[in-house]
C-alpha cells in the first residue's frame, strides 16, 4: 500500500503533535485483542508483499514497454502455465492466512469458565450495565456537556461517562448483551471485543483485561440520533479494589433508593427532576426546553408541559402514540423520577404550574392507564 | 449532447430524430436514452458529492459545527444511496445503452420503449428522494442499509425512500432484462458470445445479478413498511420477528450489489487497457470464467457483513472461507490485466491513466477486503472508519475511475469531439492525489478506534479527519474540471478522427465517428477475436 | 439475428424471474426460521416434545438463568435461582417469579433463548411458562415452575448453558 503520500502530507501540514497520532490498532490488553493484532499485523505484511511484487511489474511495463521509449507490442494473449501459477498461489497464501485466523475465531467464541457475567443492554442512547451475581445494576450516560464547546467533565471529549463499568483485573468476565430498542454494539478496541446487542436477543462476549486502567469504546452500530453520543468506559481494577468498589456501589445504590411514599416540596423536587431532566430526557428535548423544530417537540410553553398533568404523566409513562421517538419511561424510571422530572418540565423554561406531581400520583397513574 | 442535432437529412421514417424536449421526453433511441441516463448520473453525482462534503466539513473538526446529529445521519443514508442506486448503477446502465449495441452489432436496444420507461422512472424516484429532505422529520436517517428496527423507527422520510427504492427497483430490473436480451439475441452474424468484448460480458453478467437480487431489496423494505404501517412483525421480536433477519435478507442484496458496481468496471478496464497497450487482452477466457465465478460466488458470501451479529463460530468460518474465495478470481483479473500491459507499447492518454488508476487503487481496496474478511479481524474492524476506506477504495477509485475512463474513452465515438487531452490528464491527477488524501487517512482512523456514521468525534481522531475533509473538497473541486471539460468540449472541441485510438479494434470504431443516430439498420457479416476484436466487417448500414 | 418474438418470450422470462425472486425474498422468512429451529441459531418460540428421563445421568452440565422484559410490559420476571449444576438427561426445575407492578390486566408471553444457541434444540422442556401467553391480574405475583432435560446428545464442548427469557408484551392483546 502507498502510505507515502499521506504520510508526507501529514508531515507538512500537520503540527508536530500529530506523529502521536495512532496508526495501527489500540495497544491490546487481552488475549484476543493481542491474537487480533499479531494477526492483522502478519495479513498487513502479506498484503504489502503482494502490492509491492505486483505493481513492481506493472511500473516496470509502464516504464519500459512505452511506446515513447520505442517499444514495440508483443502480441501474445495467453499462457497456460503462468495463468495456473497465479491461481495456484494465492490459493496457497489464502490457506496459510486462514490457518492462523480460524484459532483466534475459536479462541473469540470460548465463553466459558468465566468468574463473574454482566449483562449489557443498549438504550437509545446509554448503556445499563447489570452485574448478575452481585445484584448491582446501573445506566451509564454520557457525561461531557453538549453545550457546543469541547468542555470536558475531566475524562477525554466524547469518552467519558458518567458511571463505568467496573471490573477485576485478570478475572474472565463473561457478558450477555441485548437492547432494549434498536440495535447497539458494545465495542471496546483495547479487548478486541465488538458484539452487537439485540433487541430481544441475547448475545454474548468475553474479555479477560491483564492490566489495570481506563479502557474507552464507542457504540459501533448506528442506532439513531444520538449513536456518536454512548461511549463505553470500563475500568479494570485490581482485585481488592474491586471488592472495596462494589460495597461502596451497593451501599450507594441503596441509600439512593428513594422511599416512594414521600411527600416532595417544590423545589426539592424541581432540584431532583432536573437531575433526571439531564439524564434521559436533555437528547431530544434540549437544555432550554426548545427541543428539535420537526422531530423533538418543545416543552417550554409546551402544549404538554403547560397542559392537564395527567395527559403529561400518560405521555411520559407510556410514550408518544403519534412519535415513536418518544419512549415509554415507565420501565425505565422510578416513580420518584418520573414524578420529579414532569414537575421540573412544568416549572422550568417559563414554565409557571407551581404544583408537584408525586410518585403516589405515578403510582396511581400506572394503575389507571388504559 | 445538442451538437449532434440535425435531423434534417434524415430518413423520415417513424424513428427519425424529433426535435427539442420531445426527443428526450419520448427518446427511444438507445444512444438518446445512453446519454440521458449518463447525464442523470452525473447530476446524481453532483448531488451525492455535495452531501459527502457537507459530512466531510462537519467532521472536519471535533464539536458540531453545521449540523445537528440527526440531519448529519440523514446526510450520511441519502449519500449512499444515491451515489449507489442514482449515481453508479444508471452510470453503468448508461454506458451499456450507448455502447452494447455498437460493441456486438446491434441496430438498438431490444426493447426501445421500455427503455424509455427505465430511464423516465429515476428522475421521479430521485425527486422522492430528494425531497425527503423537507418533509417533516427529515430524510431516511438509518444508514443506506436501512437496518431494522432502527429503520422503523423514523418519519415519512423512511416512506419516501422506500418507494423510491421500489421505483429504482423496477427501473433497474427492466434495464437489466434489457441488456441480457439484447446482448443474447441482438449480437450481429460472428460475434458469438466467446468473442463478445469485455464489456458486453460484464454487462450481461451484471444485469443476470441485477435481476436476481434488485427484486429482493424490494421485498425486504416491503416488509419494513409493514412493520411500519400495518402492524407486522418480520423484525420486531416482540411479536416472534427477527431483527437480524433483516440483515441476512438485506445481505443477500447487499453483497451481489456490490458486485453489480464493480464487474461492469473490469469490462470497461478489460476494453481501455488493450487499446493503450496495443496488444490483445490476456487471458480473455479466464477473464469471463473469473467474472462468472465471482458473480456466482458472490451470492455465497453475504454474512461477512455480519460477524458481529453474534453468529455461531462454525458459521463465521463459513463466510470467511468464502469470502476469501473470492480473492482467487478478482486477483486473476488484475494479474491478467498487468500481463495486457507487459510487453505492450503504451501510451498514456486519459482513458489508460484511469484504467491504471483503477487496477492500482481497487487492488488496495480488494487487498483492505481480505483483511476484512478475516472474521477475527473483522469484529475490531467492522462498522469503523476502516471499513469506509475499505468501500471507497473499491467504490470510488473502482467504479467511478472506470466511468471516467469510460467516458474519456468513447467520448470521440458518442460526441464526434476530442476532449481537451491536458484538462483530461489534470483531473486524472488532482483526483487521484486528492482521493488518497481523502480516503487513505481512514484506514487510520478506523483501525485506531473511530466508528462510522459518527458526527462528532474523540480529540485524537481530529487530525486524520481534518486531512480527510481537506482532501475532500479538493477531489469535489476536481470534478468541476471534468464537468467544464465535457461541456466546452461538446461545444467547441476539435472535430474526433474516425479512429482516434489507434490500438481500438472493437466493432464500434469500426462505424464513423461520431456514431450515426441509426447505426446497424441491417446487421452486419463479422469475423472476431477474443475480447470483440473485429478481424472483418462486410455490410452493416447506417443513418 | 433473433425475431421480435424471440425477444417477448425472453422479457417475460426474465419478469417471472425477477417476480419469483421478488417472492423468494418473502420466503427467507419461513426460511430463515427454519434454519434457525434445525441449527438452533435465534430459537424463536418453540415448544418441547415430551422427553423421559434417563435413570443413568449423563455428564455434568451447568445452567444458568435470566430474563429480560421488553418494553411496554410492566413486568418483573426473576429466576428464583441463577445457576444450577445439573446433569446431561435428568430432569431439572426452577422457578420464575413474575409480579405485575401495574394496576391493569396484563397478557404477555415469553420466548426461551439459549445461550450458546447450538445448546437450543437439546434442552426440551416439559413444563414452561412460556408455552402460552400469560395474563395477570393487577399486582398479582405468581411463580412458574420450567422443568426441562437437556439430552444425553449434547455436544461435548458445551458445559454451560444460558436459558434467557425474553418477555414480551403481546401487542393488541391488552384487554
Amino acid at each position: 500500500m502507498p502510505p507515502v503520500l499521506p504520510v508526507l502530507l501529514l508531515a507538512v501540514l500537520a503540527p508536530p503533535a500529530v506523529l502521536a497520532n495512532q496508526l495501527n490498532l489500540q495497544t491490546p490488553v487481552t488475549s484476543v485483542a493481542r491474537d487480533v493484532y499479531d494477526l492483522h499485523t502478519l495479513l498487513l505484511y502479506i498484503t504489502i508483499a503482494i502490492v509491492v511484487a505486483v505493481f513492481g511489474v506493472m511500473f516496470y511495463a509502464i516504464v519500459r514497454h512505452r511506446k515513447s521509449a520505442g517499444h514495440q507490442a508483443k502480441q501474445f494473449h495467453e499462457n497456460t502455465t503462468v495463468e495456473v501459477i497465479w491461481t495456484v498461489v494465492p490459493l496457497l497464501i489464502l490457506v496459510g492466512m486462514a490457518w492462523p485466523a480460524t484459532r483466534v475465531v475459536l479462541a473469540q467464541k470460548q465463553t466459558r469458565g468465566e468468574d463473574m457475567t454482566v449483562k449489557v443492554t443498549g438504550y437509545q442512547w446509554k448503556w445499563q450495565y447489570d452485574y448478575l451475581d452481585d445484584g448491582v445494576a446501573f445506566m451509564s450516560h454520557l457525561s461531557t456537556p453538549r453545550d457546543g464547546t469541547l468542555k470536558t467533565a475531566g475524562g477525554p471529549y466524547l469518552l467519558e461517562v458518567d458511571e463505568p463499568l467496573v471490573v477485576p483485573v485478570g478475572q474472565k468476565v463473561r457478558l450477555l448483551l441485548t437492547a432494549n430498542d434498536v440495535i447497539h454494539s458494545w465495542w471496546v478496541p483495547a479487548f478486541g471485543v465488538k458484539q452487537d446487542a439485540i433487541p430481544g436477543f441475547v448475545r454474548e462476549a468475553w474479555f479477560k483485561a491483564d492490566k489495570p486502567g481506563t479502557y474507552r469504546g464507542q457504540c459501533a452500530e448506528l442506532c439513531g440520533k444520538d449513536h456518536g453520543y454512548m461511549p463505553i468506559v470500563v475500568e479494570v481494577k485490581p482485585e481488592a479494589e474491586y471488592a472495596r468498589w462494589l460495597t461502596a456501589k451497593k451501599a450507594q445504590l441503596a441509600a439512593q433508593a428513594d422511599d416512594p411514599a414521600k411527600v416532595w416540596k417544590l423545589d426539592e423536587a424541581v432540584r431532583r427532576g432536573e437531575e433526571v431532566y439531564r439524564k434521559n430526557c436533555v437528547a431530544c428535548h434540549m437544555e432550554d426546553g426548545k427541543g428539535v423544530p420537526g422531530t423533538f417537540p418543545a416543552l417550554a410553553g409546551g402544549a404538554i408541559t403547560t397542559g392537564p398533568v395527567a395527559a403529561h404523566i400518560d405521555i411520559v409513562l407510556n410514550g408518544s402514540r403519534k412519535n415513536a421517538a418518544m419512549a415509554a419511561w415507565g420501565k425505565q424510571l422510578s416513580d420518584t423520577e418520573i414524578a420529579t422530572v414532569i414537575t421540573y418540565e412544568r416549572n422550568a423554561w417559563g414554565n409557571r404550574d407551581g404544583k408537584v406531581v408525586q410518585p403516589k400520583d405515578i403510582k396511581a397513574a400506572r394503575g389507571g392507564q388504559a | 449532447m445538442a451538437t449532434v442535432e440535425d435531423s434534417a437529412h434524415l430518413p423520415h421514417d417513424a424513428h427519425g430524430k424529433p426535435g427539442g424536449w420531445a426527443r428526450w421526453v419520448y427518446a427511444t433511441n438507445h444512444k438518446d436514452i445512453g446519454t440521458l441516463y449518463l447525464w442523470f448520473a452525473f447530476a446524481m453525482f453532483i448531488s451525492g458529492g455535495v452531501m459527502a462534503l457537507a459530512i466531510r466539513a462537519e467532521l472536519f473538526m471535533p464539536g458540531l459545527q453545521f449540523w445537528q446529529p440527526e440531519l448529519f445521519n440523514q446526510l450520511t443514508t441519502l449519500h449512499g444511496l444515491v451515489m449507489v442506486f442514482g449515481a453508479i448503477m444508471p452510470a453503468f446502465t448508461g454506458l451499456a445503452n450507448w455502447m452494447l449495441p455498437l460493441m456486438i452489432g446491434a441496430p438498438d436496444m431490444a426493447f426501445a420503449r421500455m427503455n424509455n420507461w427505465s430511464f423516465w422512472l429515476l428522475p421521479p424516484a430521485a425527486l422522492l428522494l430528494m425531497l425527503s429532505f423537507w418533509v417533516p422529520g427529515g430524510a431516511a436517517a438509518a444508514g443506506w442499509t436501512l437496518y431494522a428496527p432502527l429503520s422503523t423507527q423514523g418519519g415519512m422520510g423512511m416512506d419516501l425512500t422506500i418507494f423510491a427504492i421500489h421505483i429504482l427497483g423496477v427501473s433497474s430490473v427492466m434495464g437489466a432484462i434489457n441488456i441480457v436480451v439484447t446482448v443474447l439475441n441482438l449480437r450481429a452474424p460472428g460475434m458469438g458470445l466467446m468473442q463478445m468484448p469485455m464489456f458486453a460480458w460484464a454487462s450481461l453478467i451484471t444485469a443476470y445479478l441485477i435481476i436476481a437480487v434488485m427484486p429482493v431489496l424490494a421485498g425486504v423494505v416491503t416488509m419494513v413498511l409493514t412493520d411500519r404501517h400495518f402492524g407486522t412483525h418480520f423484525f420486531n421480536a416482540a411479536g416472534g420477528g427477527d431483527p437480524v433477519m433483516y440483515q441476512h435478507i438485506f445481505w443477500f442484496f447487499g453483497h451481489p450489489e456490490v458486485y453489480i458496481m464493480a464487474l461492469p468496471a473490469f469490462g470497461i478496464v478489460s476494453q481501455v487497457i488493450p487499446t493503450f497497450a496495443r496488444k490483445p487482452l490476456f487471458g480473455y477466457a479466464s477473464m469471463v470464467y473469473a467474472t462468472a465465478s465471482i458473480a456466482i460466488l458472490s451470492f455465497m458470501v453475504w454474512a461477512h457483513h455480519m460477524f458481529t451479529t453474534g453468529m455461531p463460530a462454525t458459521a463465521q468460518l463459513f463466510f470467511m472461507y468464502a469470502t476469501m474465495l473470492i480473492a482467487v478470481p478478482t486477483g486473476v483479473k488484475v494479474f491478467n490485466w498487468v500481463a495486457t500491459m507487459w510487453e505492450g507499447s503504451m501510451t498514456f492518454e486519459t482513458p489508460m491513466l484511469f484504467a491504471i488508476g483503477f487496477v492500482m487503487l481497487f487492488t488496495i481496496g480488494g487487498l483492505s477486503g481480505v483483511i476484512l474478511s478475516v472474521a477475527a479481524v473483522d469484529v475490531q474492524l467492522q462498522d469503523s472508519y476502516y471499513v469506509v476506506a475499505h468501500f471507497h477504495y473499491v467504490l470510488v477509485a473502482g467504479a467511478l475511475f472506470s466511468l471516467f475512463a469510460a467516458v474519456y474513452y468513447w467520448f470521440p465515438k458518442m460526441t464526434g469531439k476530442m476532449y481537451s487531452e491536458g484538462l483530461g490528464k489534470l483531473h486524472f491527477w488532482w483526483s487521484l492525489l486528492w482521493f488518497n488524501v481523502t480516503f487513505f487517512p481512514m484506514h487510520f482512523l478506523g483501525l485506531a478506534g473511530m466508528p462510522r456514521r459518527i458526527p462528532d468525534y474523540a480529540l485524537q481522531f481530529t487530525d486524520f479527519n481534518a486531512i480527510s475533509s481537506v482532501g475532500a473538497m479538493m477531489f469535489g473541486l476536481g470534478q468541476l474540471i471534468f464537468f467544464y471539460n465535457m461541456v466546452r468540449s461538446i461545444r467547441h472541441g476539435k472535430e474526433a478522427p474516425q479512429l482516434p485510438w489507434e490500438g481500438a479494434n472493437t466493432l464500434e470504431w469500426k462505424i464513423p465517428t461520431p456514431a450515426p443516430y441509426h447505426s446497424f439498420v441491417e446487421a452486419p457479416e463479422l469475423k472476431a477475436g477474443d475480447n470483440g476484436v473485429i478481424l472483418s466487417m462486410q455490410g452493416g448500414e447506417h443513418h | 439475428m433473433a425475431s421480435r418474438t424471440d425477444n417477448r418470450i425472453l422479457l417475460r422470462k426474465f419478469l417471472l424471474i425477477a417476480l419469483l425472486m421478488f417472492g423468494f425474498a418473502w420466503a427467507l422468512v419461513p426460511l430463515y426460521r427454519v434454519i434457525c429451529e434445525v441449527t438452533g441459531i435465534n430459537q424463536l418460540v418453540k415448544a418441547g416434545d415430551a422427553p423421559e428421563e434417563n435413570p443413568v445421568a449423563g455428564v455434568p452440565v451447568t445452567l444458568d438463568f435470566d430474563a429480560t422484559v421488553q418494553p411496554g410490559l410492566p413486568w418483573q420476571v426473576v429466576p428464583l435461582v441463577r445457576r444450577v449444576e445439573g446433569r446431561t438427561g435428568e430432569f431439572i426445575r426452577v422457578d420464575y417469579e413474575i409480579t405485575n407492578r401495574s394496576d391493569r390486566r396484563v397478557i404477555g408471553q415469553a420466548v426461551p433463548r439459549y445461550l450458546p444457541a447450538a445448546a437450543g434444540p437439546h434442552v426440551q422442556k416439559l413444563d414452561c411458562f412460556c408455552f402460552k401467553e400469560q395474563a395477570f391480574e393487577p399486582g398479582e405475583t405468581r411463580r412458574f415452575p420450567v422443568v426441562f432435560v437437556v439430552d444425553k446428545a449434547l455436544p461435548s464442548e458445551i458445559g454451560r448453558i444460558t436459558l434467557a427469557y425474553s418477555v414480551f408484551s403481546l401487542p393488541g392483546r391488552e384487554p
